[in-house]
């Protein structure tokens, strides 16, 4: 009954937060300056009949109402799944140019996040384990040198040396030109040899944060009276490293693995920028560019279904892994 | 060390990262978007439709190109005015859509009605001037206009025709993709549509078919990745600006990488606020301009790829309306004389050394950019340092754009840098510097004339430019509106925009050149690379 009332809580939780952002969504492209649909035509530097565009203006869903009707509209279009008609990609609707974008961004984004958390987690718990040895000296400071680079500096170089000089990697694009999306083996093969440098890019990137994290929460571990009971009692040191040491060292970086799961869905901007990828990344800067309020909402709303929904899953991880939140609850 | 080994073998055994294009496919980068929406729309705003949109799928009555200031016939043959009011135009024959049915006078009245009958569609406007439009024969059609405007000629004849009965069976023409097109250019059939790349296929029944065999669009979302596609040979056309173009684009490959970059785009301006003090004295206008050192601004700003405007302030479009008329006096750099202009409007040198109103208070104008648009940003850095070193107590202000848009056209900035637009008729270029028709109350975004200058005399001088077939009659009102130009000086001309274009001649050739101007290679002013496309061939 308890576990009940507690999971009906949880969920009462977590649809506040998603009517906060929500209506954060609604309130936020509305603060920038100017006008959508007059910028859209100033920024071809072009012209256009007054008349022209204000029949554009209409077909494209701006209006003049109040701002809590324009909310309510918001509240209960949203509630049906229509999330209104992108400026910048007129007339086509935001969930079709969001829905494209967002599988290429969650294979992309998606995998190299988990890659990033997994290895970075397993150096962490590596290095702590063999604290002030070799290891231990040279490889957080290493990878911390490879996080601070600037990351666009850092994937252009990627691209210039890997990619362009040496020809190993293809440098734009999820696939070739000569393939088609659709289960062959060329596509899969194709995509997959296309996704190897931006993710490891963004591996590089971000792994030394989790290493570091993990390290010193393993560390924390590592002090523990009941680790000296576990050696005591012969257990094989790989398994107290890995079965112990890491599954309890694991449960706070989750937390930040979640939050860096639910980002994901926001695309990584520079990645795709400088490998040309088709993801949300990329689109975002394009709707910010265009005022495109519609575009930006629809973004936004998959970042925070993303951001929910993953801190939602880690609550069940952490429930799993760690027998004392299951207890409380 | 294992995924470094199995890395190693993915990329051993997949051979080249990029596969090279297919012969006879064409590979176009002319618009800069990350993914792909299919959109066909021939009367759409120009990033909302795709490309070859107006260039290859629907075809205008005739397409003008800047070089050489020239109409390439299309749909059209002739056209000629009969009076003030008739324009009558003779339509091509044996022209078939990519259906298979014929084209003919009623496509061209239909597609006019259809604009008509909705106003998001008609962009420029015609209906404002047209009266009506009827079909004399087969292939001749009769435009009446309400008033004698021969500037509408342009609008018209670049306007694409559609098959109207297709057009008035969609729910919303306005709101409509198009995803599936049917018009009379040489690339009609859509083979292929993806997120990250498209391709067209011949019109079957084209009536100038096209040697080239496919066009390929892959979707690029930056200038970088643009240029990085070119150098590789992944691209075969493109409209960017390339830093150090000898070097980085034309010197890898000196045979095949050509460039093209003719001062044929819209003039970059400085736009003072003229209907406010300081700036409504003309005299304070002209000490602006004789202030800049423009070799410099060209130089840093333009990296040497823009020219000098012409004395006569005229975009290089109009040289041959220039031609023979005396330059402004105040089109040059000369800081003494910029001196002694702001010293006669009162606007003297205070203890400090900067120049006060006449009243004594300071005169602290704000020269306004658009944040990251870096060439022009460049360039206002240096227009600041010209006025100070004038006395004139002037700061840079970058903005978003969006913000940047939402003052300047209302005529909020005390100084910006603007653009204007250049189109086949100076009618329109000098009316957006100083007519009533542009002008807006301040506080209203305007379209252009953001200086807000109004010239009766201009005015009237417009409309007889507008309404007169007589050339004398029209050169001679010409020469007076030019007149009035250089009396006001309403904004103050920086450099003549270049229009980027690159392309390789590995794959294709015919491309324009200086040897053969035919068209601007830019991909960017549309439909103008119709004219181009029709001139390439496989090598």
């Amino acid at each position: 009954m308890s576990t009940l009332v507690a999971v009906l809580r949880r969920a009462g939780f977590y649809l506040l937060a998603l009517w906060a952002a929500v209506t954060v969504n609604f309130v936020v492209p509305r603060l920038m300056p100017g006008d959508p649909a007059t910028a859209l035509v100033g920024r071809l530097q072009g012209k256009l009949d007054a008349a022209a565009l204000e029949a554009l203006r209409t077909s494209f869903g701006l209006s003049d109402a109040p701002w809590w009707r324009q909310y309510l509209d918001y509240l209960g279009a949203v509630a049906r799944g229509d999330l209104g008609v992108s400026i910048a990609f007129f007339p086509a609707p935001v969930t079709e140019v969001v829905g494209g974008a967002l599988a290429w961004t969650v294979l992309l984004a998606g995998t190299a996040t988990l890659l990033s958390f997994v290895i970075g987690s397993a150096l962490g718990v590596l290095v702590a384990w063999r604290r002030s040895g070799r290891l231990d000296a040279w490889l957080p400071p290493l990878l911390v040198l490879l996080g601070a680079f600037p990351y666009f500096w850092l994937a252009m170089l990627a691209v210039h040396v890997l990619g362009f000089e040496l020809g190993w990697f293809p440098v734009r694009h999820a696939y070739d030109a000569s393939v088609s999306p659709g289960w062959t083996w060329a596509f899969l093969a194709s995509a997959v040899r296309h996704a190897v440098l931006p993710a490891l890019t963004l591996v590089v990137a971000t792994v030394g944060s989790w290493t570091l994290g993990m390290r010193s929460v393993a560390l924390g571990v590592l002090g523990e009276p009941w680790l000296d009971h576990a050696h005591a009692r012969g257990l094989p040191p790989s398994r107290i490293a890995w079965a112990y040491v890491a599954r309890n060292a694991l449960l706070p970086q989750l937390a930040g693995f979640g939050m860096a799961l639910g980002y994901v869905l926001g695309g990584a901007l520079l990645t795709e920028v400088v490998f040309a990828w088709p993801g949300t990344g990329h689109l975002m800067l394009q709707a910010v560019r265009a005022q495109d309020q519609a575009l930006l909402q629809g973004l936004f709303l998959a970042v925070s279904v993303g951001v929910i929904g993953a801190n939602a899953l880690v609550d069940g991880l952490t429930a799993w892994l760690d027998p004392r939140v299951r207890r409380a609850a | 060390m294992r995924p470094v080994a199995a890395l190693a073998l993915l990329v051993a055994g997949c051979g080249p990262a990029t596969s090279p294009p297919p012969d006879g496919t064409l590979v176009i980068a002319a618009e800069q978007v990350p993914t792909w929406v299919r959109n066909f729309h021939p009367y759409a705003l120009s990033h909302h439709a795709r490309w070859p949109t107006r260039v290859a799928i629907y075809e205008p009555l005739a397409i003008h190109t800047p070089r050489g200031d020239r109409w390439e016939p299309v749909l059209a043959t002739a056209w000629a005015w009969e009076d003030e009011r008739t324009l009558r135009l003779e339509l091509r024959e044996g022209v078939l859509w990519s259906d298979g049915t014929p084209f003919g006078a009623a496509d061209v009245v239909g597609s006019l009605e259809l604009l008509r009958d909705h106003p998001g569609l008609d962009r420029d406007g015609l209906w404002r001037v047209v009266e009506g439009v009827r079909a004399r024969g087969p292939f001749e059609v009769e435009v009446r206009l309400g008033h004698p405007h021969l500037p509408l000629l342009g609008d018209l004849l670049e306007l694409p025709i559609v098959q109207p009965a297709r057009w008035r069976a969609f729910d919303d023409p306005v709101a409509q993709a198009n995803p599936d097109p049917v018009g009379t250019g040489p690339f009609t059939e859509v083979l292929r549509f993806e997120d990250q790349l498209f391709e067209l296929g011949p019109n079957p029944h084209a009536w100038r078919p096209s040697p080239v065999q496919r066009l390929r669009f892959p979707a690029l979302g930056s200038n970088e990745q643009m240029l990085l596609a070119l150098v590789q040979g992944q691209v075969d056309w493109s409209g960017i600006y390339v830093p150090a173009v000898d070097r980085t684009w034309d010197g890898r490959d000196p045979a095949h990488h050509h460039h093209d970059f003719p001062p044929l785009g819209g003039m970059v301006l400085l736009v003072p606020a003229a209907h406010r003090a300081p700036t409504d004295d003309p005299r304070v206008r002209k000490a602006l301009s004789l202030a800049l050192d423009r070799s410099r601004v060209l130089e840093v700003a333009a990296s040497g790829y823009a020219e000098l405007p012409h004395p006569t302030g005229l975009p290089p479009v109009f040289a041959g309306w220039g031609e023979g008329l005396p330059g402004c006096d105040w089109i040059d750099h000369d800081p003494a004389r910029a001196g002694a202009l702001l010293d006669e409007a009162g606007l003297t040198r205070g203890e400090d050394g900067w120049r006060r109103l006449p009243d004594g208070t300071p005169w602290t104008p704000e020269l306004e950019v658009v944040a990251g648009w870096s060439d022009w940003v460049r360039a206002a850095r240096l227009v600041v340092r010209d006025l100070r070193a004038v006395g004139i107590d002037a700061r840079l202000r970058a903005w978003d754009f969006g913000a940047w848009y939402d003052r300047v056209p209302r005529g909020l900035a005390d100084l910006a840098i603007g653009w204007s637009v250049v189109e086949d008729d100076p009618w329109s270029w000098l009316g957006d510097q100083l007519s009533s028709r542009t002008l807006e109350p301040v506080g209203e975004p305007a379209s252009s004339n953001w200086q807000r200058v109004a010239d009766p005399e201009a005015d009237a001088a417009l409309a007889t430019f507008a309404s007169s077939r007589e050339p004398t009659v029209r050169r001679e009102a010409f020469a007076r509106v030019h007149a009035r130009l250089c009396a006001l000086a309403p904004s103050v001309p920086l450099y003549p925009g270049p229009s980027w274009g690159e392309a390789s001649s590995r794959r294709f050739v015919g491309w324009p050149s200086a040897d053969d101007p035919y068209a601007r290679l830019s991909p960017n002013g549309l439909p103008e690379p119709w004219i181009v496309l029709g001139h390439l061939r496989p090598r």
